[in-house]
């Protein structure tokens, strides 16, 4: 079974690399987007000094979690969610219910984005220096708990892009759910949620569970326990991870009962 | 038993109406204001194994609505239909196994890989067996005359090779039914050729079922044997195709050029509805007029130079029937609004 879906996500990915030029640009202006942004966040915090005693290589551990997870989320969930609308409007989804298939696993395989492979490295690099400069040498546990939580994280991603965009089986659009629930709430990651009020906090735990995607988990590695309920909140994110994912998976059913296709 | 069983099926869409003017705009703020318009209509018919169905009606009457819930796509607002025994939107994967699907609006295919590829994934997702696969390819590939463009990225292909290319795909796990919604919209007489003769050979090797839509009586003539057709989402009417052509039959256009006219052709069951310089219309009335007589008028009247005949189209014999009353077709019809 995985054979066949796998063998649909090499052939979309293949053909992706085959165009190189168009890749290479996306890599260029992936690379672009988000280095000015870890730029600024490295001048700036070499400025300031710590914020809320996090310092610069902790806070870009933060950063590594998110631009991590966001990247394989991405890399499965971009190419079929981020067009939802547009796919439900041309119809193609239409020919994904008529196959014998699992219409989400498929929708993911033949929508696979290559447009990610820079932020994985770039990612991996800025975490290994950090990590590296904190002094923390990773036991065998903990790495297994990196990978799991790195899993985790990825799932929620994949619950924000999915939940945000499923409602456009409804409304036919969503981008304005997307932009204010997922891309402007994850904003508040790459800071530490301790300086952030308590309503944020709150919200960001427990109504939509960003904050486990990077604050809680990250402080297992730099020796933390800050701003959490139960030290349990350190090893959460692989469960928080499979629930919202689970839930998001429901959502996504609701949304294909009241598929509406469209008229032609 | 039937094969596929329609009960009593309607199918509602809402649309959202868009609010005119600001003061408008901003009451949709607050409620939300759609209509709710049924484009399938307490609809009922059956369809036994091996049938080649021609489902007609004039746009936006619910054919493709129809063939959606048929293949799982849509469910209906209420009402049940069962294919195969399976109710089709309660088990999509099970209903995949048995159907293909061809829209002629849209392709399904990677437009990246050559037909090739694409075959052999297909091979895969349907899990079907070696030899079964080696004979369809085969023998798709000589009857819709594949060979020259399987190994071309489909992007390469012409709108005929793609459509062909759709059909094989869709056949190659030996679907019992066949859903072709409006196949031969905008292509050539060649292909549409090619593609009926190899519905219709399908259809004898393999015992398929074939519900098909279209807006060209030619498909209906060529490859069905029954009719159904419905408006507004109701059916309209369900028999023989042959008993659909002879409602339509008394009447025949003929297409006279001339070079010469002493004067227009006037005759019981005659009209002229188009007036060219050296070319006129007539609509004539097969039980009014012989042949012979409208020949022999028309050798008197013209100095020839060509006369075409035509059999009325499809949307035409349509058009008489809803304008016909109950009583005057004899009863050949189920029900008129
Ligand atoms: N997804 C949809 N949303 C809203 N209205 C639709 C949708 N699909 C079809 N309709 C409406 O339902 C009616 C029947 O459409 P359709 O089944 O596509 O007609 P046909 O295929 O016979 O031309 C049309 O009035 C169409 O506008
Ligand atoms: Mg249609």
């Amino acid at each position: 079974m995985f054979g066949l879906y796998g063998a649909f996500a090499k052939v979309v990915f293949l053909t992706q690399l085959e165009y190189r030029g168009q890749y290479i640009m996306r890599m260029i202006a992936k690379i672009l987007g988000w280095s000015s942004g870890f730029i600024l966040l490295v001048i700036l915090l070499k400025k300031v000094g710590p914020v809320a005693g996090w310092g610069l290589y902790e806070i870009l551990l933060l950063y590594t979690f998110d631009v991590l997870s966001y990247s394989i989320a991405g890399t499965f969930f971009m190419g079929g969610f981020g067009k939802l609308p547009r796919l439900i409007r041309s119809g193609e989804l239409d020919g994904i219910l008529t196959k014998p298939v699992n219409p989400l696993i498929y929708l993911i395989c033949t929508k696979v984005s290559a447009g990610y492979t820079s932020n994985y490295v770039m990612a991996g690099v800025i975490m290994g220096i950090s990590l590296h400069k904190l002094g923390v040498s990773l036991s065998f546990y903990q790495v297994i708990w990196l990978i799991l939580d790195i899993a985790g994280a990825s799932l929620i991603q994949a619950a924000g892009f999915m939940v945000t965009t499923v409602p456009a089986f409804w409304f036919m659009k969503s981008d304005g759910l997307y932009r204010l629930f997922y891309k402007n709430l994850t904003c508040f990651l790459q800071y530490p949620l301790t300086i952030y009020h308590g309503g944020i906090r709150f919200l960001l735990t427990f109504i939509l569970p960003y904050a486990f995607i990077n604050f809680y988990p990250v402080q297992l590695f730099i020796n933390k326990q800050e701003v959490m309920l139960s030290p349990l909140f350190l090893f959460l994110t692989p469960f928080v991870g499979a629930f919202v994912f689970f839930i998001a998976y429901r959502f996504w059913q609701k949304g294909l009962d009241a598929y509406q296709s469209t008229g032609s | 038993m039937s094969y596929i069983t329609v009960d009593h099926v309607t199918r509602e869409f809402k649309s959202f109406k868009r609010p005119k003017g600001l003061k408008n705009a901003l009451t949709t703020l607050l409620k939300r204001n759609y209509e709710v318009k049924k484009a399938v209509d307490d609809l009922s018919f059956t369809v036994d194994k091996g049938e080649l169905v021609g489902y007609i009606g004039p746009n936006g009457a619910g054919k493709s609505t129809t063939i959606k819930m048929l293949t799982g796509i849509i469910t209906p607002t209420c009402g049940t239909i069962k294919t195969g025994g399976i109710i089709p939107w309660e088990n999509r994967k099970e209903n995949a196994r048995h159907i293909g699907v061809v829209f002629g609006q849209r392709s399904q295919l990677n437009w990246d890989l050559p037909m090739e590829d694409t075959f052999e994934l297909y091979r895969r997702m349907y899990r079907t067996e070696e030899i079964k696969f080696r004979k369809n390819t085969e023998m798709f590939t000589e009857l819709l005359e594949m060979q020259p463009f399987l190994n071309k990225p489909v992007r390469q292909l012409s709108l005929g090779q793609k459509m062909r290319a759709e059909l094989a795909i869709a056949l190659l796990h030996d679907p019992e039914i066949l859903y072709l919604d409006e196949p031969t919209i905008g292509l050539d007489v060649v292909v549409k050729d090619k593609i009926r003769k190899f519905v219709r050979e399908l259809n004898r090797e393999k015992k398929t079922t074939v519900i098909l839509t279209t807006h060209d009586m030619a498909d209906i003539e060529e490859i069905c044997d029954r009719i159904i057709m419905i408006d507004h989402g109701t059916l309209m009417l369900d028999q023989s195709v042959a008993l659909f052509k002879s409602q339509g039959a008394d009447q025949y256009y003929a297409e006279v050029s001339f070079r010469y006219c002493k004067e227009p052709l006037f005759l019981d069951g005659v009209e002229l509805i188009k007036e060219l310089p050296f070319c006129h219309t007539y609509r004539i009335n097969h039980r009014l007029v012989s042949v012979n007589v409208l020949l022999s008028r028309i050798s008197e009247l013209f100095e020839v130079t060509d006369i075409t005949i035509k059999k009325p189209e499809i949307d035409e014999i349509v058009r008489k029937i809803y304008t016909s009353q109950p009583g005057e077709t004899s009863g050949q019809l189920l029900y008129t609004k």
